[in-house]
């Protein structure tokens, strides 16, 4: 299988598209390693949960995989739009049945799913570790925004301070805390 | 969008805050940026993260007024122990607990910047916590250990203590002494304050 990381998006769907059904393998991997996260993370913001935002994620590509092979991306040089598209969609449409689900998952093999690099996932004891190291406002405004999720305002009203000070609070106790754990964490 | 996603930004997509189509313009570049989904999904890490930790009871120090309560209000296990200025408190955490709290009642008012210092038997030093969030209109504050780290403990006499911040003038208090027994200046009419959380009748 050839290494398609330098393809740009175009020219990946155009590949596929050629392949037809006989599938066009290393790319349509491509695609899928590049994509899966990004969808994924374009889910968990809304869904708070890593494993239905994974869920997501292969569904989202295993549909952008069907049509890449139909020709039906009309704009293939667009390929991000129509991923982010069909995940809006999808999200939106959360309503539907668990059978039409396990019924188009099961089209494409799963492992596809396991060459995508898994969410980061940091390494608990140096996130306590690096907790320990803020102090007590900047660990608070982390809780109070990223855990329950509070408004800038309510956080403030916690802390006695301003909701605009909360914003610098937090951005800069995140980043600290971000490079104490260090790349390797994530 | 096509510029790169501050940090900044990312914090306020990722919670929310964005307008609807500020929120659409970030998703529309993350999906086609490499390099700012990667940091999405670290913000993202970060976040989950955070809320394990926290879930766990994992804090220790002075907690703002109203989060303990939000705490409890998630599920955490708080065991609150109310002592006021020169109260004698047995407490204790249980196995069912996962963080216990000294809620210190006083008179906080006018202290400008405040610490809190938790002594041990000897009276020695044990953890100091400097400029602390106080809720001076409620004369509430709440200083919390994590439960296990708190079971982990022999029964013991432990003592808290407030004092203002000392001036450059007496600068001369060490560390390693007693903030009950700092001759700090000013004093003020309130601090310094010392409660006492013991002797702890350990409990699993």
């Amino acid at each position: 299988m050839g290494d398609c990381r330098d393809v740009p998006d175009g020219a990946l769907a155009r590949r596929i598209a050629a392949a037809g059904a006989a599938g066009a393998a290393a790319e349509e991997a491509e695609v899928y390693r590049r994509f899966a996260p990004r969808v994924r993370l374009h889910a968990q913001r809304r869904l708070r949960d890593r494993d239905e935002s994974a869920d997501h994620a292969h569904e989202v590509l295993v549909i952008t995989l069907i049509a890449l092979r139909a020709g039906t991306v009309r704009e293939p040089d667009q390929l991000a739009s129509f991923v982010l598209g069909t995940s809006r969609s999808l999200l939106i449409d959360r309503a539907r049945t668990a059978a039409r689900r396990r019924e188009l998952l099961a089209r494409f093999p799963t492992e596809l799913a396991d060459r995508v690099e898994p969410a980061p996932a940091l390494d608990r004891d140096r996130l306590a570790h690096c907790l320990e190291q803020l102090d007590d406002r900047a660990r608070s405004v982390l809780v109070l925004s990223f855990w329950l999720e509070c408004s800038a305002e309510e956080a403030a009203r916690d802390l006695g301070t301003t909701a605009g000070n909360v914003r610098v609070l937090r951005h800069r106790a995140l980043a600290r805390l971000s490079d104490c754990i260090g790349q390797e964490g994530a | 969008m096509s510029r790169h996603v501050e940090l900044e930004g990312l914090i306020a997509w990722w919670l929310g805050e964005l307008d609807p189509a500020d929120a659409d313009a970030v998703d529309e570049h993350l999906i086609d940026c490499a390099a700012c989904s990667a940091r999405g999904q670290r913000v993202a890490a970060l976040a989950g993260g955070i809320g394990e930790h926290a879930a766990r009871g994992q804090f220790a120090g002075v907690l703002p007024a109203g989060l303990v309560d939000r705490l409890v209000a998630r599920g955490v296990r708080v065991r609150t122990f109310e002592v006021r200025a020169g109260e004698h408190v047995p407490c204790a955490a249980s196995a069912d607990d996962d963080l216990m709290n000294a809620r210190l009642i006083g008179d906080f008012r006018g202290t400008g910047r405040l610490d809190v210092a938790v002594l041990g038997p000897d009276g020695g030093e044990q953890e100091r916590y400097a400029d602390v969030l106080v809720d001076r209109a409620a004369g509430v504050l709440d200083l919390a250990a994590p439960a296990d780290q708190v079971r982990a403990l022999p029964p013991m006499p432990t003592t808290i203590c407030s004092t203002p911040a000392w001036s450059a003038t007496s600068a001369a208090p060490a560390a390693s002494t007693s903030p009950c027994s700092i001759p700090a200046a000013p004093r003020r009419s309130a601090t310094p304050t010392s409660w006492s959380t013991a002797p702890a009748a350990r409990s699993t």
